[in-house]
């Protein structure tokens, strides 16, 4: 089982952004890339919602993904839009099924030539930040293993998005955010953090992380320590 | 008996749409314990990659969260969770399979320990774990029905289990992990906003939910998204 995350850091290696391309944008670029070779689809894009106050980041894996993308914003509804709204994946096989749920925009969307849409929300419980859409020409399934995979690198894309939206690094000395995703404790401090420093709740994610990273601890030691108590944000530097 | 028929009205409900399945969840653990008294009870469920999830507990205290949150590097869950067959371990002094596990479980003050599969067919997505202070095995009985509630959870989660398409199952599995975690999210903010513990915090959005027909989620996301959140709770 643990083979879906495995396969997806396989992909990621493997993926080459444009060599225009750096930070957060390449990694998301990579991010698409990794989606369109390893599931075999016509293309993949990340969409960052206006309203997750990270401006001025997207990335498609070309040129026509960004266009599909589009669509989205053009006619204001989609699988993209119920995932980010909803939190939760909007998988669709056959779009033109669907039409009855959408019709603008499978109208348009069966116009660019897609079949199947697959949308992946971005986010860390309330956190929204944006969605990974993928396409393919034909109406299709997606095996459980190949979703899987999907499901890993739209888990991938939230640290790089986070880090943009902080406008820095988020620094730790964690193997990453999707491996600490199961303790509860990290979730709750965060909830804390949102408090005693009075800042949303990205961005106490945010500091915590830095926190962590600046005092040699893992994050699930620091959330350890606030939710036990012996830790608390109110005395940290800014 | 009758309590048994208040489960499966649960369930049944489970099968209209908008259902809460954070709470529903945490029902059939408390469920478990009616079937095995002073046990404590919590469900896992399985993340794609294959890690465990907790989802919900008969008793939400820190160190029982801890303990199935431990389990997934050893314990009874995942050694359920990968063979898909249930499993039990009487003594957790004696030679126990998982020492780490079994040590933190043993310091908790439990003895005995249950794990029965969250499976339908060949898919297993997740396990429910019975923990007891004493070293008494379920009966067959009791086995069977907590068996059978475990299914009824499986069920409530893939839904559409005639038809239980890949996509199904990723969409609804997906949406509980990530419910779950707003949750958590909210517990943190609650328990600093009123200087309580966290167990306390979730009791006071459990019963906000409750008593005004939303999910646990949705209020949780409230809370930690609007600033005015905080005042439905005052």
């Amino acid at each position: 089982m643990t083979s879906t995350a495995s396969r997806a850091r396989e992909l990621m290696t493997a993926a080459v952004a444009d060599p225009g391309l750096a930070g957060v944008a390449a990694e998301l670029q990579r991010i698409c890339r990794a989606a369109v070779s390893g599931l075999g689809l016509l293309g993949a894009a990340v969409h960052v919602m206006p309203q997750s106050g990270v401006s001025g980041i997207g990335a498609s894996s070309d040129a026509h993904a960004a266009i599909l993308a589009e669509l989205l914003t053009t006619t204001g509804e989609g699988p993209g839009a119920d995932a980010f709204s909803m939190r939760r994946p909007v998988l669709v096989p056959d779009l033109l099924a669907s039409s009855g749920r959408w019709p603008g925009y499978v109208e348009a969307a069966a116009r660019a030539g897609l079949g199947a849409v697959w949308s992946l929300p971005l986010h860390l419980g309330a956190v929204s930040l944006g969605i990974l859409d993928l396409y393919d020409v034909d109406a299709r399934s997606l095996s459980a293993e190949d979703l899987g995979v999907a499901v890993q690198l739209s888990r991938l894309a939230v640290e790089p998005l986070l880090d943009g939206r902080s406008g820095g690094h988020g620094g730790s000395v964690d193997a990453g955010l999707a491996a600490v995703e199961h303790f509860a404790e990290v979730h709750q401090a965060q909830g804390m953090v949102m408090v005693d420093l009075k800042v949303e709740l990205a961005e106490a994610l945010v500091r915590m992380r830095a926190h962590a990273f600046a005092n040699e601890m893992t994050l699930v030691e620091l959330a350890r320590a606030i939710v036990g108590g012996t830790e608390d944000a109110v005395s940290w530097d800014r | 008996m009758e309590r048994l028929a208040d489960l499966f009205v649960e369930v049944a409900d489970t099968l209209v749409a908008d259902f809460d399945l954070i709470d529903f969840l945490q029902s059939v653990a408390l469920h478990a314990v009616e079937v095995s008294d002073q046990a404590t009870v919590g469900v896992l469920l399985s993340d794609q990659a294959g890690r465990l999830h907790h989802m919900g507990a008969s008793n939400e205290d820190a160190r029982v969260l801890e303990l199935l949150q431990l389990q997934n590097d050893e314990g009874p869950c995942l050694d359920c969770y990968q063979s898909g067959q249930p499993v039990v371990h009487l003594d957790l002094a004696e030679d126990p399979p998982w020492p780490m596990f079994a040590a933190r479980a043993t310091e908790l003050g439990f003895v005995s320990v249950h794990a029965f599969p969250l499976r339908l067919r060949d898919r297993v997505i997740g396990a429910l774990n019975v923990f007891r202070p004493d070293a008494r095995s379920l009966s067959p009985e009791e086995q069977r029905v907590i068996q059978a509630l475990a299914d009824c959870a499986t069920i409530a989660i893939i839904q559409e289990q005639a038809i239980a398409r890949a996509e199904v199952v990723t969409e609804q599995l997906q949406a509980a992990l990530a419910s779950r975690i707003v949750i958590e999210q909210a517990k943190g903010a609650v328990a600093r906003t009123f200087g309580v513990s966290v167990d306390a915090a979730f009791e006071m959005i459990r019963s906000h939910a409750r008593s005004t027909n939303q999910r646990l989620a949705d209020v949780a996301q409230v809370l930690v998204t609007d600033h005015q959140g905080m005042d439905a709770l005052r």
